[in-house]
């Protein structure tokens, strides 16, 4: 299918973190959005593409964030979501073989039905497996089981020279990980799976971030049986979870350290490293929601418009400094920064520390700049940056060592050499684009030890972000996460983000704009269920049905009301297999009693 | 040309009925995504039809407990509980479940079903303290009560004479064949209001059977339906037997109360006879023991009906005897006397259900006559205390014609759910039914006989 309306462009190319409108207006255009369901399909795009002079975008459900499907050159947007089938299920040798445009939730769902469950996801748990593999690979569980790249058995990838079986042991494996598409599509994957296990969590407080930090190194190295997940949440972290309390109980100003066993045999000497280290276990209640939380990382998003921050690799051992440097500089700045770390193995973890902007306001490009800033600090903690995307290029040759590169270099001639994936992002920078980030993160340096020449004019500027409350009508709520996709009953019929409430919320914000949308797409708006799925699954945790309800009568005043379009589309979803599949996994988890991604 | 009986139903709702059993609750979590409306075969569940985009609230009333829905939501967003409107209805004998199931015969004309299997009590007093044998379940049933085996529901009123000596002497009266064995009754619960009285003889005038009407609330408007009204006065105010309309009716029947003279009686039956020769003449009693006087008028052919009368909860007025034993007690009396074929039997009262009807037609009697149940039929919901101007359901106000096919509905219900028995047991005509003890067992005699002779020490077992 195709999608080539400008609306939808936009809202395909729409990420979690957003570029101010200045700068994504001056972007190279796309042309439309492909969503290929075979390899066919993506092959013949690739021959559209070379006969007509177009890169083409790769992407999975946008949850990146970094910038990484941001059209540097003309292109074509290929949604691989529609890549989805699972194809093969060993039950025995515990892999599974299926489509890389697969949902985590799907897979996740899938394999509930046979008690197996995955060795780690992202807490995305709505993006792409495809998409994971190509720019993240750490989250839940990543502590015990590492990147996802070792679980992997094989992938199969599509380039525009060459379509290839490679397994893990082959050398050239590690180029397809966290390469953001530009060495091919990843079309298939084959993971091991395991069978399903209770996890026990324990959140343990701490008084001090130099406390904490100790606890870390010690509970990550001495555990006979280790936790299968350690992360550090710091008391701003803390603090914005409070927020979504209904106040009665809330979490203390200290900082916590969730670990999770699914072993338990090392219990006693976790309970006991607990009390030397004289951390405070928390009551069960907060554990477990902090724990639930973990699919819900952009929950505060609901508080603020916007949510800026930095994420890299960071050394245990230096993290106590780090959470002290980027304290001191929030306190210069007056930018309220919280942290949250999530352990990947005994010696390193992914941080992530992140503060609320607001797009509209002009602190918007500062802050934005600021991010850069909070970058130089980490690295001089001896961070490296988690993802490249297009933020972070300044910052490539702290990801890719030279003689990496130059491999890179060679298999990317070898496979693409047009250079048609991704074009001008880590391996093909585009000197102007390159340039001008590099400036600007090199300027940014002057900001990191607290310039007293900028400290009281941006406190000034940023004096009111905390007390930001939003309206029932905010449409920048909306994190972009594309939760809501994977369960909307009308993506199933309609295969457009547009009719989901992303896409909804997208089409608000350009209403509430003034700018006015085309009599067809207003129809699509009424072509909602009320089924509250999408409410349930937000990583926002915002009140949607209000707004459909405010949007509806809205969108009536364009188009009418399409009686027959809602029959129509009724009678087809309640019949649609996916449809199908999906109420029935839901009837699974509920009645299984432990219902899981739902906003509590 | 011969014409099967046959009782045109058709449907009829009212809103006042409309109280379920159950009350099926759509929480919030509601996915709306139409599961429970492809499950339930009721059409409980429903998309709301000004937006179908979202389902309706449930039409609880239509739920038959089948849960069907709630198994079958993804979200577990249906839950089922008793809805206390239902349980405030009626009272103990016209229990809400009773009233339920008639006002659902009224509705469609069908036999109603009962979700979710029958969980006991498998006895009960009154009524349920009979069982019915329906061990033939094979032969007569082989396509349906409406088949080509015609099972025949009509029955004879009047006497019928053992031989006849005398040509020249016999007797004018004709005995008269209704086509059910149920009567009607236009005075239940002393209401007289025409809008509920019309209704009533006209369905007994569509139904072939006859309707019970006090003579003080005749009206010329029903002059018409005369040959279906059976005219009733009590003895001590008959007048007027020299004038219309009693010189025409078919039917008369004299309710005897509590105290009378049997001259007295003789004296007005002699005069009616001579009035209307062809009249069946019938004796309401409230006694369920026959005094000698009662014997001597049958005898003498002077009356060929008795109307036994109980009261709402199937009591008798005096002796508080439940209306099963005094017919069995009279059906055997009249047995001893030889003259069983010289008297039919009608039972008044307490007649609430489908099935009662045969079973007291098992205890002897040759129809029932039904009173409360046609005004629940009509939507009444049996109240503890009857407040016509007061009334929930503002019966006086009713469209005669609605309540109208919701009585022929009922019965329809009825006689099919008697065709059932009947062909269940083998028997192929109601007229045999009458007094066929056989076909039932009486809980309360089997237990004694079982039982008796370990307890028989300590006293009789009650």
């Amino acid at each position: 299918m195709i999608l080539d309306s400008s609306l939808e462009v936009k809202l395909y190319t729409k990420e979690s973190v957003e570029l101010p409108n200045i700068l994504k207006d001056r972007l190279p255009r796309i042309q439309f959005i492909s969503q290929p369901e075979s390899i066919d399909d993506i092959q013949e795009m690739f021959s559209y593409s070379i006969k007509n002079k177009l890169s083409i975008i790769p992407r999975g459900a946008a949850t990146y964030g970094m910038g990484g499907i941001a059209p540097l050159r003309r292109s074509i947007m290929a949604d691989l979501t529609h890549l989805n089938r699972i194809l093969d299920f060993d039950e025995k040798k515990k892999t599974i073989y299926f489509e890389a445009g697969l949902r985590w939730w799907d897979l996740k769902n899938f394999l509930k039905n046979y008690s197996l469950d995955l060795y780690t996801y992202p807490t995305s748990l709505f993006s792409t497996v495809g998409g994971w593999l190509s720019t993240g690979g750490y989250g839940v569980n990543s502590f015990r089981y590492g990147h996802i790249s070792n679980l992997v058995d094989s992938i199969e990838i599509v380039a525009p020279q060459k379509k290839k079986r490679i397994n893990r042991q082959d050398r050239e494996f590690k180029y397809f990980m966290e390469t953001e598409g530009q060495m091919g599509i990843i079309s298939k994957v084959k993971l091991r799976i395991r069978e399903a296990k209770p996890s026990k969590p324990y959140l343990v407080f701490f008084n001090k971030a130099s406390e904490a930090a100790g606890f870390l190194s010690e509970v990550s190295k001495s555990l006979k049986t280790p936790p299968v997940h350690i992360s550090f949440f710091d008391r701003h972290r803390l603090e914005h979870k409070n927020l979504l309390l209904n106040g009665k109980v809330s979490f203390p100003k200290m900082e916590g350290i969730l670990v999770v066993f699914e072993d338990l045999s090392s219990q006693e000497a976790f309970l006991s490293l607990v009390e030397r280290k004289k951390g405070i276990l928390a009551e069960n209640y907060l554990t477990a929601f902090l724990w639930n939380e973990r699919y819900f990382p952009f929950s505060i998003k609901h508080f603020h418009p916007s949510i800026l921050g930095c994420e890299t690799i960071l050394p245990i051992e230096n993290l106590d400094h780090y959470i002290r440097k980027t304290r001191k500089f929030g306190k210069n700045y007056g930018i309220p920064l919280s942290t949250e770390a999530t352990l990947i193995s005994g010696n390193e973890a992914v941080v992530f520390t992140i503060f609320p902007s607001d797009p509209k306001k002009l602190i918007h490009f500062v802050h934005l700049f600021l991010t850069y800033s909070l970058t130089h600090i980490a690295s001089k903690c001896g961070g490296k940056p988690y993802g490249i995307g297009t933020w972070n290029l300044p910052l490539l040759k702290k990801k890719f060592s030279d003689k990496d590169t130059k491999e890179y270099l060679r298999l990317k001639k070898e496979l693409d050499p047009l250079n048609l994936l991704n074009p001008a992002k880590s391996f093909s920078p585009d000197w102007r684009i390159a340039y001008f980030l590099k400036m600007a993160y090199s300027m940014s340096a002057l900001f990191s030890n607290g310039n007293p020449f900028f400290k009281p004019f941006l406190k000034i500027l940023s004096a009111n972000l905390e007390k930001h409350k939003r309206s029932l009508l905010d449409p920048e709520a909306c994190a972009n996460c594309g939760a809501c996709i994977a369960v909307c009953p009308a993506y199933f019929t309609n295969r457009s983000e547009i009719v989901t409430a992303k896409g909804k919320l997208f089409l608000l914000k350009r209403l509430l704009n003034g700018s006015s949308i085309p009599e067809p797409v207003a129809e699509n708006i009424f072509l909602c269920l009320h089924c509250h799925l999408c409410e349930y699954v937000c990583q926002s945790k915002l009140k949607l049905m209000p707004v459909w309800d405010k949007l509806e009568a809205i969108a009536e005043k364009i188009s009418g009301r399409p009686e027959e379009k809602i029959d129509e589309f009724i009678k087809k979803v309640e019949s649609h297999p996916a449809y199908t599949k999906l109420l029935d996994s839901l009837s699974n988890s509920s009645n299984n009693n432990h219902q899981e991604i739902k906003n509590v | 040309m011969y014409k099967r009986y046959h009782i045109e139903t058709s449907p009829v709702e009212l809103s006042t009925t409309k109280i379920g059993k159950f009350e099926i609750i759509r929480n919030d979590s509601c996915l709306n995504c139409g599961r429970c409306m492809t499950h339930c075969i009721y059409d409980v569940h429903k998309r709301d039809s000004d937006d179908p985009r979202i389902m309706s609230d449930p039409v609880n009333h239509l739920c038959k407990n089948c849960f069907s829905c709630i198994q079958n939501c993804p979200y577990q967003a249906l839950e089922m509980i008793k809805n206390k409107e239902f349980e405030k209805l009626g009272n103990t004998y016209w229990t809400p479940q009773i009233i339920h199931t008639i006002w659902n015969e009224a509705e469609e004309g069908k036999i109603p079903i009962f979700g979710a299997g029958y969980r006991g009590p498998f006895r009960g007093s009154g009524f349920d303290d009979i069982w019915t044998d329906m061990s033939e379940i094979v032969r007569p049933t082989r396509d349906g009560i409406h088949g080509r085996e015609y099972i025949a529901t009509s029955v004879d009123l009047g006497r019928k004479l053992p031989w006849i000596s005398d040509f020249a002497k016999l007797d004018l009266t004709n005995s008269y064949e209704i086509q059910i064995p149920m009567l009607l009754d236009t005075s239940p619960l002393g209401l007289n209001s025409r809008g509920i009285i019309l209704p009533i003889i006209k369905a007994a005038h569509k139904l072939g059977t006859l309707a019970f009407l006090d003579i003080e609330n005749y009206f010329d408007e029903l002059k018409p339906y005369l040959k279906s009204i059976a005219l009733r006065c009590s003895l001590d105010k008959i007048t007027h037997l020299d004038r219309a309309p009693w010189r025409e009716a078919n039917f008369i029947e004299i309710a005897l109360p509590q105290k009378y003279s049997i001259s007295e009686l003789e004296r007005v039956l002699k005069k009616l006879k001579s009035e209307n020769q062809t009249a069946l003449i019938s004796l309401g009693l409230t006694n369920p023991s026959l005094s000698a006087g009662i014997f001597k008028q049958f005898k003498e052919a002077r009356a060929d009906i008795l109307n036994f009368y109980a009261d709402n909860h199937g009591q008798s007025f005096e002796g508080n005897i439940f209306i099963c034993e005094s017919t069995r007690k009279l059906q055997l009396d009249l047995v001893k006397e030889r003259m069983r074929d010289e008297v039919t039997i009608l039972g008044k009262g307490g007649i609430a259900a489908a099935e009662h009807v045969p079973k007291i037609i098992i205890c002897g009697a040759d129809a029932a006559v039904l009173d409360l149940s046609l005004l629940v039929a009509a939507g009444c919901r049996v109240c503890k205390v009857c407040k016509i101007d007061d009334c929930p359901v503002e019966l006086e106000k009713l469209d005669p014609e609605i309540a109208e096919q919701r009585i022929i509905n009922m019965i329809c219900a009825w006689r099919d759910q008697l065709l059932e028995i009947l062909s269940a047991m083998g028997i192929r005509d109601v007229r045999r039914l009458r007094g066929e003890k056989g076909r039932a067992i009486f809980h309360e005699e089997i237990e004694r006989e079982s039982f008796e002779f370990i307890f028989k020490e300590n006293g009789p077992v009650k």
